[in-house]
């Protein structure tokens, strides 16, 4: 009685520990803004657990675009993420890796004479990337959706912000 | 007849189905960067593994024309058309009265009626690649 309930708090314990991997990843591509429509290029790291066949996924991820500079502005912006996805198989090694998360941007445009804007968008976020794994590495394109939404009284009007990314990336697991 | 296929998709649910299921969608209104959002209306004609379909912004003008389109997509799916709630990717290629395109596409469905996709499409007309979004475009679709 005891045996079987040691082995069963053991499988417990480690059972998650031999089936899940970690994932590690770089990425760079363009970012598409709402307002202007401008493409900008970004990039970023992300961090991430996947199970042993990669047909359940978790990543978190960062990405950043330069500084921008123009007349006497300055503006920039940053992105985090959090998607959990499921992979399905494309052909051998290929996998497409359809998610559903949650983002925000937050960004800033500052004048020359000292006058900054804050904001702080937030929403969900879709991404369907394109992985190609081989061994402890893999690479994949990606395509990711976040849909800022706005106060209640836009978003009544049918109004969000969304932004577009065009991603490659290059990641290794363990 | 609908109703014996909602039955029977009640029936299966949660079990392997061996026939092919068939998914038609109607989508009329999305949300955009400006009051009011866009009105695009599409048909969309799946199954769990493609989907054809045909779309016409009236918000966005190619020439002086409602921009208009047509699309195949490949169905990337996570649970299918006999699930309550479905979860799929799409990447399609189609054309459209501005020129080729590619459509990235998330969609959920809930309970065989409504359905929500978040979507983005590329236009390659001849000056330049066109990025345009449909951040949370809403239709109903049903099992027919």
């Amino acid at each position: 009685m005891i045996k079987t309930f040691i082995t069963i708090v053991s499988f417990l314990i480690t059972g998650p520990l031999f089936a899940v991997q970690f994932s590690a990843g770089l990425s760079s591509g363009v970012m598409q803004q709402p307002t202007s429509n401008y493409m900008h290029q970004v990039a970023g790291f992300d961090l991430g657990l996947a199970t042993d066949n990669r047909s359940i996924l978790v990543r978190f991820g960062y990405k950043q675009r330069p500084e921008y500079e123009s007349a006497s502005f300055t503006d920039g912006e940053s992105h985090t993420y959090t998607w959990l996805g499921g992979g399905v198989k494309v052909v051998d090694n290929i996998k497409a890796i359809v998610a559903i998360g949650y983002g925000a941007i937050r960004g800033f445009i500052a004048s020359s004479d000292g006058v900054e804007r804050f904001y702080d968008l937030r929403g969900p976020l879709t991404s369907l990337e394109f992985s190609f794994f081989y061994r402890h590495f893999e690479v994949g394109v990606s395509h990711s959706l976040l849909v800022g939404l706005p106060e209640e009284e836009q978003f009544n009007a049918y109004v969000t912000w969304p932004y577009s990314f065009f991603a490659l990336r290059f990641g290794g697991r363990i | 007849m609908i109703l014996i296929r909602i039955i029977t998709l009640i029936g299966f649910c949660g079990v392997s189905y061996a026939g092919e299921l068939y998914q038609t969608a109607v989508m009329a209104q999305s949300f955009a960067p400006n009051a009011g959002g866009q009105v695009v209306y599409a048909l969309r004609r799946g199954t769990d593994s493609h989907e054809w379909s045909v779309f016409s912004n009236q918000y966005l003008k190619a020439g002086s024309y409602p921009l208009t389109g047509a699309l195949y997509s490949k169905r990337y799916t996570l649970c299918g058309i006999s699930c309550p709630v479905q979860f799929f990717g799409q990447l399609g290629v189609g054309a459209s009265t501005a020129g080729p395109m590619l459509e990235f596409l998330w969609s959920i469905n809930f309970l065989w009626v409504g359905r929500l996709d978040f979507v983005s499409h590329l236009y390659f007309t001849k000056q330049r690649i066109v990025v345009w979004n449909y951040p949370i475009w809403l239709g109903v679709s049903l099992p027919l």
